[in-house]
């Protein structure tokens, strides 16, 4: 598989890292971002990525999705272990496979809600697929505001542009960084319904890191992450069994 | 909020260098000419005062020599006046070893002790027959101790032998040659006096009154007041000088203030947040602005300091520089003085300051609001207010119309005109180039994302893209309207001198043919580009005996202009020169008579061709004429040194004892004057580009830092960081190029005006404009490849930021 491809088959697993550090600094300012993580991600399920701050579950993302280099360990997305990739080569990989929603600041400010949508195909210079991007549009409910600039959309609305910027390309993994964070309670509800439609509905592998219970009851698993290493998965979790899990591990 | 300055300056210390830059150059600039005006000021006053160190009365004002003859006897009869001697000085045609020269002559003073030339070789010139030259002249024209040298004193020449050469010294007296005083009354009335002067003992000021009481019309004084009148004189040459080149500084300075007001505003939209949370905590609008205004006090401090140690050493090293090339201008040494360099330092302190505080006063009116939300995207649009367009269109008409009157030739007004009409332009500039980098938004787009992402970038903040622009336009509108207007000038000097000059050199036999070969022997000459021999014969015209040319197409050729254009077989040439004709006027029928035939021929008056008249060749072959050669046409190369032609010619001519004349000096000093001119004026106004450019890396560096969360979110998605480095750059290219064409289009209209008022009735033949195609499009690459350099280092900067940075969460 080379980085623009679409993967042949469907496997079972998207992601794995594999005994993955990350350290920041040197000498006694040395922090120990991660110190072994081992995580696999399913296809086509939503996993959410939880901890305390400080818990290096940010840095896990960038790890995974191409942004950071580890220092130590592998990372695979589909057949390529992003670890041995030159700098131009994650660009290219990250421009197809992965899409991002952060939780605040995702569009480029002088551009119209459908140019943000369209940014990474054109990047990668690939016609869209224009019959996504009309189901897209209806189903995340922009078609009103494609022309519109993001200082005109409100925060719920600039989300729904990222998602369906992340959905856009169909990348192998789309993840979303807190990307709640910043709305109130009809909005978030909203966003984590769209995510989960898209991967019940459209097979979307999806990542989400937060530290938001009631937000990662949407997942299909949590994973705990505390001081750089993977504490706890919970499988079909309920708001609940993860205030327990996190109770247990005392964040 | 001392300890706050103090602070943020030192941590964003870097970001204000542009700034400080700018004030370094501009403040440095007009130091040096300050110093440097000094220099020359002192080097003049030291000159007048050495050629009449041994004066103590002057008189001056006399209406001839025959006054200042019966001066000098009542002087000498005076107890108390030892010796007197008149100055004089003129303009005489000398032979020279290498070639005629028309040169300046001046007069030794008969008494020792009022004489004020030194020699660097033999003696001075005291008896008749004696010359000597000054030590540069004698130089380039190969004249040593023991030459002779030639003088035409109109009805007469006299044979002077070089006696010894004399120290350049510059001052009202400074000639090429010089002759004893008493030689002056055999050169007729070629010199005239300048001045008398005696030496006395006793008090000066009482030899003066008496001498002045006892001659009317006269004005006598002592020798310190006149001196001190004469400096006035040769300062105030300087002083005009001084002024002008003080204009290039001000336009330097108003560029600097632009760059000083645009890095402030960029760097205090990135402090935004820091000084809403020192708004938080307390501190009041007034504050926060007087903290502003502060740094740019402090800005303008320290770069005025650093631009007077800059402005000390260009001063210095221009002295020397125009002592090794061109030892004869007097200049003093290079002082720093506190008149020269307090004005300035004042100066760069206040326009920085002033410069600082429209942003001061915007930065304090934050809302403390402001820290307490998150980061927020910047600020993306600002618009153009209302009354900047009143005010714009108004400058604009008034400016026009003051453009079109000075087309009458009124320059005072076409000057404000211009002035007015073009800060009418600067401040529609936040309109016109946005709308201009729109209009090029096609073409950036071709180049793919980046490009498209450029374009976009570069419209979103007009306000700022346009301050920006605003310095390198004015840059660029100056340095066009000069050059375009020089290019006309000297297009319309060209074809006036065309007319008025029309051959280089004209050989030609003073009775009887050129020797055979000569033609060859000129044309191999180097800076020579063609040496027509013009065959002529002895003939009969309107009753007097005259050398006639024919006019061939050879001979055409080696002729500037048309003026012999169409030159048919029934018209004679009569030059202006020939003193046979005076009574015969143009178109008048006079008779050519040669071999026995007999020809009526129309009178064509021409100039600068000999003194000999023109007929076609074929019509002396066909009259039968006997023609031999009798001049030789010469033409030289564009780029040929006019003294080296003329003495190699010389060398050619001067065994066969021919004669030269011709336009070849006359055009090429002209030409060369202009050039110097232009470089000079160029290379001042590229002081003030060079700040504009600055302004552009600035502004690049400083919107790169800003934009950091949407290069890292590009790069996030996809983009390389050749693609960013790419994206910066069309940006730069759109800012400069944008500026550059207007600049450029602009430039043009300037110059077309000015030329059209100031010299459209001198030289009415040539066309207005002429458009020196290679030297535009050169000031348009170089700005666009200075745009292009500017934003090498931001481009760095921003490929080095990591993906997603300051974006994640934690």
């Amino acid at each position: 598989m080379t980085v623009l491809d679409p993967p042949a088959t469907i496997p079972a697993i998207a992601a794995r890292a594999t005994a993955l550090t990350k350290v920041y600094g040197s000498g006694e300012a040395q922090v120990h971002a991660l110190a072994g993580v081992d995580l696999t991600i399913d296809t086509a399920k939503f996993t959410a990525i939880m901890g305390p701050s400080g818990s290096g579950k940010s840095t896990l993302m960038h790890c995974l999705a191409g942004l950071d280099q580890a220092t130590s360990g592998d990372v695979q997305v589909g057949d390529l272990t992003l670890t041995s990739l030159s700098d131009n080569e994650l660009t290219r990989f990250r421009r197809r496979h992965v899409g991002f929603v952060f939780q605040a600041f995702n569009l480029l400010p002088m551009l119209t809600a459908k140019q943000n949508m369209l940014l990474p195909l054109d990047l990668a210079g690939a016609d869209p697929d224009w019959a996504w991007f009309d189901e897209l549009v209806e189903v995340l409910g922009l078609a009103e505001r494609l022309g519109h600039r993001p200082s005109q959309l409100s925060g719920g609305q600039q989300q729904r542009v990222a998602i369906a910027r992340a959905l856009m390309s169909r990348p192998t993994i789309v993840f979303a960084d807190e990307p709640t964070g910043n709305l109130d309670s009809h909005s978030s509800a909203e966003v984590l319904g769209f995510l989960r439609r898209s991967v019940r509905e459209l097979g979307q592998t999806t990542v989400m890191v937060t530290h938001e219970p009631s937000a990662a009851a949407y997942a299909d698993r949590v994973v705990l992450i505390a001081d750089g290493r993977v504490a706890t998965q919970i499988d079909n979790p309920t708001q609940d069994s993860i205030l327990d899990a996190l109770r247990r591990i005392g964040g | 909020m001392r300890n706050v300055i103090l602070a943020s300056m030192r941590t964003y210390a870097r970001r204000y260098v542009a700034a400080l830059v700018a004030v370094v150059i501009a403040t440095g600039f007009i130091v040096a000419i300050n110093i440097l005006s000094a220099a020359a000021r002192d080097g003049a006053n030291e000159t007048v005062g050495r050629q009449y160190r041994g004066a103590d009365v002057a008189a001056t004002d006399a209406e001839g020599p025959r006054e200042y003859a019966s001066l000098r006897k009542r002087a000498l009869a005076d107890r108390d006046v030892t010796a007197a001697t008149v100055n004089w000085r003129g303009w005489i045609e000398a032979a020279l070893p290498d070639g005629p020269k028309t040169v300046s002559v001046g007069s030794v003073a008969t008494d020792r002790g009022l004489r004020w030339q030194d020699t660097s070789a033999g003696r001075l010139p005291t008896s008749d027959g004696e010359i000597a030259m000054s030590a540069s002249q004698a130089k380039r024209h190969h004249v040593r101790v023991g030459d002779v040298v030639k003088l035409d004193a109109g009805d007469h020449e006299l044979k002077l032998t070089v006696t010894g050469i004399v120290d350049d010294q510059d001052g009202p007296l400074r000639s090429v040659l010089y002759v004893p005083e008493r030689t002056f009354a055999s050169l007729g009335d070629v010199a005239e006096p300048v001045d008398e002067v005696f030496a006395a003992n006793g008090d000066p000021a009482a030899v003066a009154s008496r001498l002045d009481r006892a001659t009317t019309g006269l004005t006598v004084q002592t020798a310190n007041a006149y001196e001190r009148e004469l400096r006035l004189r040769a300062t105030q040459g300087i002083d005009i000088f001084q002024k002008l080149i003080l204009v290039f500084a001000g336009i330097s300075l108003f560029v600097g203030a632009l760059v000083i007001a645009n890095t402030f505003t960029i760097l205090l939209a990135q402090r935004a947040r820091d000084l809403a949370l020192l708004r938080c905590v307390g501190a009041i609008r007034a504050q926060i602005a007087r903290s502003v205004v502060a740094e740019g006090l402090l800005i303008g401090a320290i770069g005025a300091a650093i631009g007077v140690v800059l402005g000390y050493a260009i001063a210095v090293v221009s002295t020397a520089a125009i002592g090794h090339w061109s030892p004869s201008t007097p200049m003093g040494t290079p002082t720093l003085t506190l008149g020269g360099v307090l004005l300035p330092v004042l100066l760069g302190i206040g326009v920085t300051t002033a410069a600082s505080y429209l942003p001061a006063r915007r930065a304090g009116s934050q809302s403390p609001l402001a820290a307490l939300q998150p980061q927020e995207a910047v600020h993306v649009r600002t618009r153009s207010g209302a009354a900047r367009l009143v005010f714009a269109a108004g400058f604009l008409l008034v400016g026009t119309a003051g453009l079109v009157l000075g087309l009458q030739g009124v320059l005072v007004s076409g000057l404000l005109g211009g002035m007015l009409s073009f800060v009418g332009v600067l401040l529609l500039t936040p309109v016109l180039v946005p709308t201009a980098i729109r209009t090029v938004g096609p073409l950036a787009r071709r180049a793919g994302v980046p490009g498209r992402l450029a374009h976009a970038n570069s419209m979103r903040n007009p306000r700022r893209t346009a301050a920006t622009s605003t310095a390198l336009l004015i840059g660029v509108t100056l340095i066009t309207s000069v050059v375009v207007g020089s290019a006309s000038i000297s297009n319309k000097v060209n074809t006036s001198l065309d007319t008025n000059h029309p051959a280089d050199l004209v050989v030609s036999a003073s009775d009887g043919s050129l020797p055979a070969g000569i033609g060859k022997r000129l044309a191999a000459v180097e800076g020579v580009s063609r040496a027509v021999e013009v065959q002529g014969t002895q003939a009969r015209l309107d009753g007097q005996e005259e050398t006639v040319l024919g006019v061939d197409r050879a001979a055409r050729t080696a002729v500037h202009g048309d003026v012999l254009r169409g030159l048919s077989a029934d018209e004679v040439v009569i030059p202006a020169e020939s003193r046979d004709f005076d009574d015969v006027g143009s178109g008048d029928k006079i008779m050519l008579s040669v071999g026995g035939q007999a020809r009526e021929l129309k009178v064509r008056y021409a100039v600068g061709l000999g003194d000999a008249p023109m007929v076609t060749r074929s019509l002396l072959d066909e009259m039968g004429a006997q023609t031999t050669p009798r001049a030789a046409w010469i033409r030289a190369t564009d780029s040929a040194d006019a003294g080296d032609v003329m003495s190699d010619v010389h060398a050619i001519t001067k065994a066969s004892d021919l004669d030269i004349t011709g336009g070849l000096p006359d055009r090429a000093d002209i030409l060369q004057i202009l050039a110097i001119v232009l470089a000079i004026t160029v290379g001042f106004l590229a002081i003030a580009v060079l700040i504009a450019l600055i302004g552009v890396g600035n502004t690049l560096s400083l919107s790169v830092l800003e934009r950091v969360r949407e290069n890292s979110l590009l790069r996030a998605m996809g983009l390389e960081r050749s693609g960013l480095r790419a994206m910066l750059a069309i940006e730069a290219l759109l800012m400069a190029g944008v500026s550059a064409a207007l600049g450029i289009g602009l430039g043009t209209l300037y110059a077309w005006f000015g030329v059209k008022t100031v010299a459209d009735d001198i030289f009415a033949s040539a066309p207005s404009l002429t458009i020196p195609w290679a030297q535009v499009a050169m000031i348009f690459v170089v700005a666009a490849a200075a745009g292009l350099a500017a934003c090498v280092l931001p481009a760095r900067q921003a490929a080095r930021i990591a993906p997603a940075a300051g974006l994640v969460a934690d």
